[in-house]
Formats: structure tokens, C-alpha cells, sequence
């Protein structure tokens, strides 16, 4: 579906390297995370794949064609962008604001309004209580719905999530996290996300790629990855979220026991 | 009697009002249709950003009547496009930098989705940019409205109408009504401009059609209210232009403009006034032919245009002006018109008792005693040069006034030497005495009428003027200036007693 090849970024013509000759197959209907700490180049990878930062070499082939010979701004109407500003735009009503791509798509009145309709229903928020409403008079939950329901407002096959859930409470996260994999699922969307919370990883990806230093570590399923020893880097990865299961494990046993 | 002061100010209102608007709103609208775009181009291309703005700073440093009267010799030319291009620099700063920071200040997360979902760039500053900035670029516009209403009033002294010459002749005739009509009008222009931009905007962010109504009429109320007068009077005239008569900033100038306007209007030749124009700016004008005629002095022209220091006999230094005048720019000095208004060293009857004395030259012994008191000019003219060194002047000290203030500050005894006019209706009416001058260090400064290249070649015209031509005694002059300057009364009053007196003078002649 998506193919990186041996892409780099350089912003100081190859004085250093934030992304270095990364490859990745991402297959379709699956989602893929970038995995790692701040700096390590997930992001810039991201990015790279709709254009929003132009890869200094490499390739990044979608369906077939390179993207480097597609117009970047046809490129990006053709995939989908969430990230944790969410970005809502303060002018337009959340009916405006899901309605962007297909008016710049120029899809007629009728079919427009219809499609902010089905969205705004996928995404638990009554049209008729919504539609009208401005972003800010919404919460963070509910913007970032917004934010979702406009990315997949002309039907994209692919999503690019850039720390999507990461400004949101925890029960909000944690419903937002399952509610999305289900939508993800059911609708066969190739999504790329960027996160940093190992948790979140774990419990969404079809498959993790941890980065670090602009290079990938490893790639594998949440399951390889809790087992994997061989990178060190990894293990101590993995070994955070598995301690504090643990720990939580401990606290509601003895709990349980008193 | 004040409400006929008033109500001859409103008379004016009209054309005042009419080109005071047109000129704000042709300024502002140049402003906002360069600033505009330019404000948007420094967004995409940081590097310039610096130099354009610091360019708008500077010309708003610039005091605005500096940034005027620069702009005459810079265009060759008085009048419409001189005041234009001034108020257009002026309106610069607000409108860039309110554009330029309204942009910037787009949060950035709404742009990187607009990117995100891709728009184009144009498509991201159409839906994105510009709305999300309209409330601080509006704010711009608001600002620059009332900063170039008020900057206009001072547009009267490079020779464009406006509201201005309400003030400026007001201050100088000591017409206190015209002072504050002008003051008045101004500012309700620059608060009802305001007011309906505020309306604009709150229409466009309310997205209420009912306010967007109120406001475009608002806003087609007062520009069709305020241009149709003008309009109506470019119509009616368009078929031959008026004659245009100049006028400096003082009473005199007044008087002797209006004076002559009447006398060609009733011979049948339109004339116009374009009062209060800058001394060397009004030069300039009649060599352009932007103005038709005016009354100067021949001291001044000797010393400031011809830029000679000598001081010659009257009658040679008239000859040798005209030559000059007529050789070098095709002016034509008429004719004198047989008053001089030189420049005079003045001093309170009492003082000259007091100290014994009645020349300049008796003056000098008590000087290092005294204070001398003088307009903006003098202190820097060649005059004051020469008198400090045939008499050996030295005075305590030297203070500046404005020419109304420094007769009222020898009334009040602040200073003791006054540097006045000697037609000047206060001599008397402060009972000063003007001091003799037995070395002739002061030029003689004889008004002359002087005619344009253009106006020169029409014999109407000349045949008109002629009868002016050593009309106008030092006595009939004073008390003209008198009436205005004293006696409260208004310039057409003024004319209207010179024209009495010319008509009665010369029947009395006629018989013999």
C-alpha cells in the first residue's frame, strides 16, 4: 500500500540526518505505528509521506506511484490528517469544517451535506445538535471527533495520525483509542500513527515500528515485541508498560486480599 | 452676529467636507490596495519584511505637514496630488503592520491542517488566513481612517481643499468659529468613517445581513453625501476653468486674495481662491502655472527666490525683480499695488519714551537690555542679518512666536522689540512705535501682483488686475487688516471696504 525506500531528510544538506534511509512496507487495511522519543524522527517520517516535509532522498511509492510526481496538494486530499492540535478552523461550524475537503473537491451541495451527516453520526455526534455548533463550544473530545470525521470526509484510503489522542483526558483517550480501532476495521483504512505512549501502542497496533535516532529498531506485532530480547533498546521499551501492569496487578490483588 | 459667523462657516462646509472625504478615501483606498497585497507578500517572504515596514515606520515618523510640503517640490507641483501621495505614505504603517500581524497571528495548528488536508496555498490565505486576521487587519484600516481624516486638515498648505482651511485661516484671521467648525468636522468624519468600518466588520463576523445593510448605507450615506457637492460644482464648471488666486498664511493674504477673486468674478472671468499656501510652495505653483496669480512682496522674492543680499533702491530693486522674474520663469510682475508690508522693528510707545528713542540706531545702544521678540521666519531671514551688522544689534535674548502670540506678547510687556508688519492693524491698536531705519539694512518690501506664464499671455486677466495696480495704500491695508484681525469682521467684510474705498478714491480723482 505504502512503500518507504531508503528515504532520508537532511536540514543542513547532510550534515545530519533526523530520518536516515528508512525502509517500510505498510500493508493495506493495517495499522501501523511509529513508535519512539522525542526527536527520534517518527513524525518527520510521517509527514514525508503526504508531503508536508519533502524527503531530501528516497522514494515513498503509494499504490504504485511515486509520490514525488503527484501534485502535493492532490496528494494530501487523497489521505486523510488528524494530529493533536486537531486544528479545527475557528471560523466555520463543525458542519464547515468536515465539508472542507469535498468543497475543495467540488462535490456538489447535495451529496456534501449528506456525507457531514453520516459523519458526524459515525462519530457519535447527533447532526441536527452539531452541525451548526462552532469548535469551541465543543470539548476536546468531541474536537478532536471533529477532527477525525473531516479527514475521512472524502472517503480516503489511507489515514496519517500524528499524536492524535495525545492532548485528551484519559477516559476520553481511552474511548476515542477502541471507538477509532473499530472504525479503522470496519472501514479497512491504512492508518500510519505517531505516538510516543508505548500503551497506546500496544493496544491499537496491527504492527509497531520503534525508531531511534532516525533509524528503525524494530518492526514487529505488540505480541513479538513484549517477547523480543534481542534489541536492548526494545526490551527497555516494552519493559516500562510491563512493569506497571504489573504493579497495577499487585495493588488489586492485595486489595483484593485485605 | 455669531450666528452669521456661523452660518457664513457652514456655507463653506459643502466644498470643504466634499474634497476633504475625496481626498481620505482615494488615499486610504491607494493605501489598503498597495499595503494590502505588499503586507501579504512580506508574510511569504520573511527577508522583506524588515525593510518594508521599517520604510512605513519611517514615513510615519515624519511629521505629517513635514511629509506634505516635502512631497511639492518632489512633484513639481501643489494641489490633489501632492496631499495624495503624502496621506497615502501615512496610512501605510497601520494597515501593513495590522495585516502582517494579523497573519502571523494565525495559530499555527490550523494552518499545518489546512496544509493537511490540502489546500493550496492561495486557497490556505483565502479561507484561512484572511478571515482568522480580519478582526486585527480591520482594526488597521480603523486606525489609518481616523490617522489620515485628521492628517488631511493639513493638506490646506500644499494647496489641496480640504478641512483644513478652516483652521488655518481660521487661526490666522482669529476666526475662533472657522477654528472649531474645521476641528468639528473632522473629527465627526473620522468617528462616522470608524463607526461604520466597526459596523462592516461586526456585519461579517455576525454574518447579519440586516448589519451589513445598515452599515453599506451608512457608509453610501456619508460618501454620497459628503462627494455630492463637489461633484455637482466639477459639473457645472467643467466647461472653463477658474482663474486660480494664491494666498500665503496670513490676514493680508487672505484679503488681498479675496479681493482680487471678486474683482475678476465680476468681470466675468470665474476665479477660485487656494488660500494658505506654504511662501515658497505658493512661488513654485505660479511658475508651474498651478496657481494663476498672487500678491507677493518684492523684499521677500529679492532675498529669498533671487537670493541676493545687497539692498538696492526701491524703485532699482523692483526693475531688476521683474526682469528677473520675467527672464528666468516668464512671470510678470503686474504692477505694484502701493503698500509696502516690510518687515519693522516695533516697540511700545512707553519704552520709546522711556529710553529716549526712535530709531534703530538709538535702539542699539539699550539692546543688551532688552528681549526681542519674532515669528517663525526672521530670526533666519537675510534682513535680520543685515540688521545686526550695520547697527551692531545684540540683544539679551531672542524668542519665537507665532505671529498673533508675539503681539500679545509685547501687550503683556514679555518682550520689549517686536519684529512686526508694518500694515499690520495691531501697530495701532497696541499703540506701538515702528523705529526708524537710517542705514537701510531692511529691504523694501513693496506688494507686488504677479501673474502666472499662462496667466500673463490672457489680456482679460491683465486688464481686469490692472486697475489694482497702486490701488491699495499702507493706510487702506491696515485698516483692512484691522477689521479682520480686531474687529472681529470677516475677509469678504474687509474686501468689501477696500473695493468702497478704491471706487470712492478714484471718482474723486476723475473730475480734475
Amino acid at each position: 500500500m505504502i512503500s518507504i525506500q531508503r528515504v532520508s531528510k537532511s536540514y543542513d544538506r547532510g550534515g545530519s540526518f533526523p530520518v536516515c534511509e528508512i525502509d517500510l512496507e505498510v500493508m493495506g487495511a493495517e495499522l501501523l505505528i511509529l513508535l519512539g522519543e522525542s526527536g527520534c524522527g517518527k513524525t518527520t517520517t510521517l509527514k514525508m509521506i503526504n508531503r508536508l516535509i519533502e524527503p531530501s532522498a528516497g522514494n515513498i511509492v503509494i499504490d504504485g506511484r511515486d509520490t514525488a510526481r503527484v501534485n502535493p496538494v492532490d496528494l494530501r486530499r487523497q489521505i486523510g490528517y488528524v494530529f493533536q492540535g486537531i486544528g479545527l478552523f475557528p471560523h466555520m461550524t463543525v458542519g464547515e469544517n468536515i465539508a472542507i475537503v469535498p468543497r475543495l473537491l467540488q462535490w456538489n451541495r447535495e451529496k456534501t451535506e449528506s456525507r457531514v451527516d453520516e459523519l458526524l453520526r459515525m462519530m457519535g455526534l447527533p447532526p441536527e445538535q452539531y452541525r451548526a455548533r462552532k469548535p469551541a463550544e465543543l470539548s476536546g473530545g468531541q474536537q478532536q471527533r471533529v477532527g477525525v470525521a473531516r479527514a475521512l470526509a472524502a472517503g480516503p484510503k489511507i489515514m496519517l495520525m500524528d499524536e492524535p489522542f495525545g492532548a485528551l483526558d484519559p477516559i476520553t483517550r481511552d474511548g476515542l483509542q477502541t471507538e477509532f480501532k473499530h472504525l479503522q476495521q470496519s472501514l479497512g483504512l491504512t492508518v500510519v500513527m505517531v505516538t510516543h505512549d508505548m500503551t497506546e501502542a500496544l493496544l491499537m497496533a496491527d504492527r509497531i515500528v520503534v525508531m531511534e535516532r532516525g533509524r528503525i529498531v524494530t518492526v514487529g506485532t505488540p505480541r513479538e515485541l513484549l517477547s523480543d530480547q534481542s534489541h536492548p533498546y526494545t526490551a527497555a521499551l516494552m519493559a516500562t508498560p510491563k512493569r506497571q501492569a504489573d504493579r497495577l496487578e499487585a495493588l488489586a490483588r492485595s486489595k483484593g486480599d485485605a | 452676529m455669531k450666528e452669521d459667523i456661523l452660518m457664513r462657516q457652514l456655507e463653506l462646509l459643502p466644498d470643504y467636507m466634499g474634497n476633504h472625504l475625496l481626498l481620505t478615501l482615494v488615499a486610504l483606498a491607494a493605501g489598503f490596495l498597495i499595503c494590502h497585497p505588499l503586507a501579504i507578500l512580506v508574510t511569504r517572504v520573511k527577508p522583506l519584511q524588515w525593510p518594508i515596514l521599517t520604510f512605513a515606520s519611517v514615513m510615519q515618523t515624519v511629521p505629517g505637514i513635514a511629509l506634505l510640503a516635502l512631497m511639492v517640490p518632489l512633484l513639481g507641483q501643489i494641489g490633489f496630488l501632492p496631499a495624495f501621495i503624502a496621506l497615502v505614505l501615512y496610512s501605510m504603517l497601520p494597515i501593513l503592520r495590522n495585516t502582517v500581524t494579523g497573519i502571523m497571528g494565525v495559530d499555527q495548528s490550523v494552518i499545518e491542517a489546512g496544509r493537511g488536508i490540502g489546500m493550496t496555498s492561495g486557497q490556505l490565505l483565502f479561507k484561512v488566513e484572511l478571515p482568522l486576521a480580519a478582526p486585527v487587519i480591520i482594526a488597521g484600516i480603523r486606525t489609518a481612517t481616523v490617522w489620515v481624516v485628521g492628517t488631511a486638515t493639513l493638506s490646506t498648505p500644499v494647496g489641496a481643499t480640504s478641512l483644513g482651511n478652516y483652521i488655518f485661516s481660521g487661526l490666522q484671521t482669529q476666526n475662533s468659529v472657522a477654528v472649531l467648525v474645521g476641528c468639528g468636522a473632522a473629527a465627526t468624519l473620522a468617528i462616522a468613517l470608524d463607526q461604520m468600518i466597526r459596523l462592516v466588520e461586526l456585519a461579517a463576523t455576525r454574518r447579519s445581513r440586516k448589519l451589513g445593510i445598515v452599515a453599506g448605507i451608512g457608509l453610501l450615506m456619508i460618501i454620497g453625501g459628503g462627494l455630492t457637492p463637489i461633484v455637482l460644482k466639477a459639473i457645472s464648471q467643467r466647461s472653463d476653468a477658474p482663474v486660480v488666486v494664491g494666498a500665503k498664511t496670513f490676514t493680508e493674504q487672505y484679503i488681498l486674495a479675496q479681493l482680487i477673486t471678486t474683482t475678476l468674478n465680476e468681470a466675468g472671468l470665474p476665479a477660485t481662491n487656494k488660500s494658505s499656501l506654504g511662501s515658497t510652495i505658493l512661488f513654485d505653483a505660479l511658475a508651474a502655472d498651478n496657481v494663476d496669480c498672487y500678491v507677493d512682496y518684492s523684499g521677500t522674492i529679492w532675498a529669498n527666490i533671487i537670493k541676493r543680499n545687497d539692498i538696492p533702491a526701491r524703485t532699482v530693486l523692483m526693475e531688476e525683480m521683474s526682469r528677473w522674474l520675467e527672464e528666468k520663469y516668464g512671470i510678470v510682475a503686474l504692477g505694484p499695488l502701493g503698500f509696502e508690508n516690510t518687515y519693522a522693528l516695533a516697540i511700545s510707545r512707553q519704552k520709546a519714551v522711556m529710553l529716549g528713542i526712535s530709531s534703530i540706531q538709538e535702539l542699539s545702544a539699550h539692546a543688551s537690555a532688552l528681549t526681542i521678540g519674532s515669528d517663525y521666519e526672521f530670526f533666519g531671514r537675510p534682513e535680520w542679518r543685515a540688521l545686526k551688522e550695520k547697527y551692531h544689534l545684540h540683544f539679551a535674548q531672542q524668542r519665537t512666536f507665532d505671529p498673533t502670540l508675539m503681539y500679545a506678547a509685547i501687550k503683556e510687556g514679555a518682550v520689549d522689540v517686536i519684529s512686526a508688519y508694518s500694515t499690520d492693524g495691531r501697530i495701532a491698536e497696541y499703540d506701538l512705535v515702528v523705529l526708524a531705519d537710517p542705514r537701510q539694512a531692511l529691504p523694501p518690501y513693496d506688494a507686488v501682483l504677479l501673474l502666472s506664464p499662462a496667466a500673463a499671455a490672457r489680456k482679460d486677466i491683465r486688464g481686469t488686475l490692472r486697475p489694482l495696480i497702486g490701488a491699495v495704500d499702507d493706510n487702506m491695508m491696515r485698516q483692512a487688516n484691522r477689521r479682520v484681525d480686531i474687529d472681529g469682521q470677516s475677509v469678504e467684510q474687509a474686501v468689501a471696504f477696500l473695493r468702497d474705498t478704491i471706487l470712492t478714491k478714484s471718482k474723486s480723482v476723475q473730475p480734475q
